[in-house]
């Protein structure tokens, strides 16, 4: 066996092989690179609708007493986020955890509704669960009946919405956001409006109709609250015989080309409030809006959120008024309320570093309600001093892991 | 609620190490067999040689040329390594940890029709985790002594192709593609996956013999793997990848090469390997740029030695792409298979092995054409079936008869292995490692009246007649409770035409939500409003806690807006109303195998209470 060395390579074009290679081993590097197309976040530098969040965090009033939810727990992991109710009666008394009514996980947050005595309670599914538990209570929780509605509610502070003897439902569905009407009690439910539906619509489309995000209602009729992706529109819609019109207030004259969404929307006494984000070139404001007796709407002056703000929680205030808690990224709170059309907002002393939400309640100061793992406190609103001081700690059980 | 399963589950580590034992024992039929085998042939030969009257065992004539250093020396390595790699499937970690530890890991960064392609191989093994992993472990074991064993012919460019396919079932499944479209593809980490130069190596051992007549295989070896360092080359210097920055401070971001090092330093391992591994990642840490520089330098020097593919220049290559492999398998690859759950020694032994081959066949290349006293290599394959006939080379019958063997180790664990593959149902042994078997007990069952979905009286004796496989679900429960109606659903569905002798039945475990409302809401929610035999029944509080306590359900508020707690069992109930068997239902980490599983487990426990009747 002879074994003949190769003397033969001088003349083999391996060049050729490694620029093939290298061709290739560009390409693989290419795979790696991973350059996005798009920065996230970037548009065609059109302005849309306005991005506010809407935490569930928030406080309703009935004519018992004043209910809050707020999360707890640890928030970074979802499962271990517990949301809570609680309630504090009118009067002096303490507020008191309630959330064992829900008699289910509370992981995907609890939506409130409420009018004169009554308040609804939605408790939105989570994990494996597709629908979502409701409770009510008309005497502050010494008793409580349920019911359900078939879909999951969407996660909005004012997707319920309640009045004598009916209730509406903002849910997520396969054909997108959908409001529900309850046909007798609240386990029945017809459907009384798609997305798509009003966005087709003649006043769909004067406003360009993005998403439906609130729920109340004006007397008896049904309102609905949306992002208009039209400048200078508001989202309202309120069913007329058969017919949805816009209902919204005009928009102030310098925020007259901006986007808008309905935040929020509340029955107050004799009138029906809204929270409006608008977003323009400067910005985004936020806006309270009262309907009028007579018809129409009047708003307040703009509140500015400044460019590192968020949204911490909103919601109803005392005598008609709406409050909006805005936090900055260090968590520092600022608290306003806007309490009158026509008038600017009223800035309270910013609340304590880690206030969830706000609740008030009738003669009495404004509560800030803290959270931080399973320790809940109250803290008090001092007229004389305008401060806030401590008034209560709750130790709230939470059964970690329960839920994973 | 739940517990997930650890890979040393002592149920899943029992029936893997039965079933090794069980295949073990047929493995040793088969080492026997082959014993057998090859005494009968030599008989044969020594009969043949005598009735020829030589009456002595007959000379060996001038045989064929000794197979090329190069391809035994391939196939001998890669054989040790598929031994070897056999040797590792078998940790008792393997059934439940390769899919979590190794492949999904492996996977992590991959774009995602990867992933889906990996999953689709994840969901087989965590099926069949017992049959996949003994399966592997003999596959890769047979595989391995089918290339040890034949050494010439047909049979071991066979062996040579069974390599390159099961290879290339690991390089997809087992290792994601090597992970060649995720980022931080490196040389150092094993680009493009170590079992990918196991497919390369079993291409050149199936190519007929001829192909390794003079230099010219050599060459193209020694190409591919020079334009391969060269790619690797220049992918290690790409900007913006890491592997140039790294660790200027304890806590700052730390480079690619420092993190992969970091992180094989942890693993347990000898400690003066560790020693090793820390003392190279704090030098790199310290000196991120220049190390990198040297890796490209050399990786790019090494690939253009192999492209060059001169004797001389290429064994410069063949010196210091082993000096620099060895270097790397031990700082940075740490031997490949310490820490975690080791399935192969990585890239570093294969490639080796590859371009000292490819240096073999380019400098000891049997010379092309016939020669004095040399049988053309071409030819042994054609003559090796007559001699075999012949009976004249008893090394050559021995590793015949030793193949044939090998193949069936190898057969051993691939039929098992397919046959798992197309079986849609999960071992039952994934539900035993969650909740335990079946737990036999002979009781009347205690009685019950209560209104079903639709709002219809059910009772007890109502289903008198057919065996009952009763739960207890919370109806707004967001966990444990859908999984369980959802492996009730899936067993009734296993049960085929027996499930008309079966009533599925469930009681409400929620004191709150109680009317059928909220059953009907369930239902729909997991798709049991059509099953035929499915009863949710509910009632009064009153009734309901009745029944709670006679079955032992506990049912508790949990405090702070955490779901009702309940116990979860399942009752076979037989047709004349006794208890036959109790099953634990905690679904556990309510994976689609542990759901499948259980699904397999009620089925069968109804089954036989079925057929006990």
């Amino acid at each position: 066996v002879s074994y003949p060395v190769d003397n033969k390579s001088a003349r083999c074009p391996w060049s050729r092989s490694a620029v093939v290679l290298l061709a290739l081993a560009l390409l693989i590097a290419g795979f790696d690179g991973g350059a996005g197309a798009t920065a996230p976040g970037e548009t065609d530098g059109a302005l849309t609708a306005p991005d506010v969040p809407t935490p569930l965090a928030t406080s309703v009033q009935t004519s018992n007493g004043t209910w809050a939810t707020i999360p707890m727990g640890r928030l970074d992991e979802p499962l271990n986020t517990f949301w809570q109710l609680f309630y504090r009666p009118n009067g002096p008394g303490p507020w008191s955890n309630q959330v064992e009514a829900t008699a289910t996980a509370t992981n995907g947050g609890l939506v409130l509704a409420s009018a004169g005595p009554s308040l609804l309670v939605g408790v939105r599914p989570s994990v494996n669960l597709t629908f979502t538990p409701l409770i009510s209570t008309s005497n502050g929780g010494r008793s409580w009946s349920d019911g359900l509605v078939p879909r999951e509610l969407a996660a909005r502070p004012a997707a319920l919405a309640t009045t004598t003897g009916h209730a509406l439902a903002l849910v997520n569905s396969p054909k997108g956001a959908q409001v529900l009407a309850d046909i007798g009690g609240i386990s029945k439910w017809r459907n009384l409006v798609t997305v798509g539906a009003l966005a087709r619509s003649k006043a769909g489309k004067s406003c360009g109709l993005g998403t439906l995000t609130s729920l109340s209602y004006q007397g008896a009729r049904p309102l609905v609250g949306g992002s208009c992706s039209h400048g200078g529109v508001v989202g309202l819609f309120v069913e007329v015989d058969g017919t949805w019109r816009l209902a919204g207030p005009t928009l102030p004259s310098a925020l007259d080309n901006g986007r808008a969404e309905v935040l929020g929307l509340w029955t107050g006494d004799r009138t029906t409030m809204a929270l409006i984000a608008v977003a323009d070139a400067t910005g985004t404001n936020l806006l309270a809006a009262w309907s009028l007796p007579g018809g129409g709407w009047a708003a307040s002056v703009p509140q500015v959120v400044g460019q590192d703000e968020a949204v911490a929680s909103f919601g109803a205030a005392e005598g008609n008024g709406i409050f909006v808690l805005l936090e900055d990224p260090s968590g520092a709170e600022q608290f306003a309320v806007a309490q009158h059309a026509g008038t600017g907002w009223r800035q309270l002393p910013p609340p304590p570093r880690g206030t969830a939400t706000v609740a008030f309640a009738p003669g009495l100061p404004a509560d800030a309600l803290v959270a931080s793992g399973t320790s809940f406190s109250v803290w008090a609103l001092k007229p004389a001093s305008n401060r806030w001081s401590k008034a209560q700690v709750i130790n709230v059980p939470l059964q970690y892991g329960s839920s994973s | 609620m739940g517990s997930g399963l650890s890979t040393n589950n002592p149920a899943v580590v029992s029936a893997f190490q039965a079933a090794l034992l069980h295949q073990g024992l047929i493995v040793l039929l088969i080492v026997a067999l082959v014993a057998v085998a090859w005494n009968l042939a030599r008989s044969v030969q020594f009969r043949r040689a005598h009735a020829a009257g030589a009456g002595v065992a007959p000379l060996v004539p001038p045989g064929p040329a000794p197979e090329p250093v190069a391809r035994r020396l391939l196939r001998v390595s890669f054989g040790l390594i598929w031994v070897f790699d056999g040797i590792l499937q078998a940790q008792s970690a393997m059934p439940l940890g390769l899919a979590s530890q190794v492949v999904q890991p492996a996977a992590a960064g991959s774009p995602g029709w990867v992933q889906q392609l990996v999953n689709a191989g994840t969901t087989v093994w965590s099926y069949h985790p017992v049959a996949a992993a003994a399966g592997a472990v003999w596959v890769q074991v047979g595989i391995g002594l089918w290339m040890l064993a034949a050494a010439r012919g047909n049979w071991s460019r066979l062996g040579g192709v069974a390599s390159v396919a099961w290879g290339l079932v690991v390089w997809v499944f087992g290792e994601a593609m090597g992970g060649i479209f995720a980022p931080g593809l490196s040389w150092l980490f094993g680009a493009p996956g170590a079992v990918l130069f196991y497919c390369f190596a079993g291409v050149l051992v199936a190519l007929p013999e001829g192909a390794w007549a003079g230099p010219r295989l050599g060459r193209v070896v020694l190409r591919i793997m020079g334009a391969f360092f060269v790619g690797m080359a220049v992918l290690q210097a790409w900007p913006g990848r890491g592997f140039w920055q790294g660790q200027p401070r304890p806590g700052a971001a730390a480079g690619q090469i420092v993190g992969m090092v970091q992180e094989m330093a942890q693993t347990p391992q000898p400690g003066l390997l560790s020693g090793w591994v820390s003392a190279f990642g704090r030098f790199d840490a310290a000196h991120g740029w220049a190390v990198n520089l040297f890796f490209v330098l050399a990786l790019a020097g090494i690939g253009a030695c192999f492209l060059a593919a001169r004797p001389r220049v290429a064994k410069v290559g063949v010196i210091a792409g082993s000096v620099l492999g060895a270097a790397t398998w031990v700082l940075v690859q740490d031997l490949g298979f310490f820490g975690g759950l080791g399935t192969d020694p990585n890239s570093m032994v294969p490639i080796a092995v590859l371009f000292l081959a490819g240096y073999l066949a380019l400098v000891r290349a049997p010379a092309v054409g016939p020669a004095t006293n040399v049988v053309p290599i071409t030819a042994v394959a054609k003559s090796a079936w007559r001699r075999w006939l012949a009976a004249d080379d008893p090394a050559y019958v021995f590793r015949t008869v030793a193949a044939l063997g090998a193949v069936g180790v190898t057969l051993l664990g691939a039929v098992p292995m397919a046959v798992a593959a197309t079986v849609n149902r999960a071992d039952p042994v994934m539900a035993e490692a969650v909740d335990g078997g079946p737990q036999s007990v002979n009781a009347l069952a205690p009685p019950f009246a209560l209104v079903n979905q639709d709002g219809e009286a059910v009772t007890l004796s109502s289903l008198r007649g057919k065996v009952i496989a009763l739960t207890f679900l919370d109806d707004t429960c967001t966990t444990d409770c859908p999984v369980i109606a959802s492996e009730f659903r899936t067993a009734d569905g296993y049960l085929g035409g027996d499930a008309r002798r079966v009533e599925m039945v469930a009681i409400n475990a929620n004191p709150r939500y109680l009317t059928p409302d909220y059953l009907a809401a369930f239902d729909q929610q997991e798709g049991l409003e059509h099953v035929a035999n499915w009863s949710y029944l509910t009632g009064s509080l009153t009734q309901l806690r009745h029944v709670w306590k006679s079955y032992g359900e506990a049912v508790i508020y949990l405090p702070g807006g955490a779901m009702i707690g309940h116990s979860e069992y399942a009752w076979v109930i037989d047709s004349s109303g006794h208890t036959r068997d109790v099953l634990d239902t905690d679904p556990g980490p309510a994976t689609s195998a542990t759901e499948s599983s259980f699904a397999v487990m009620l089925a069968n426990t109804i089954k036989t209470v079925l057929n006990g009747q």
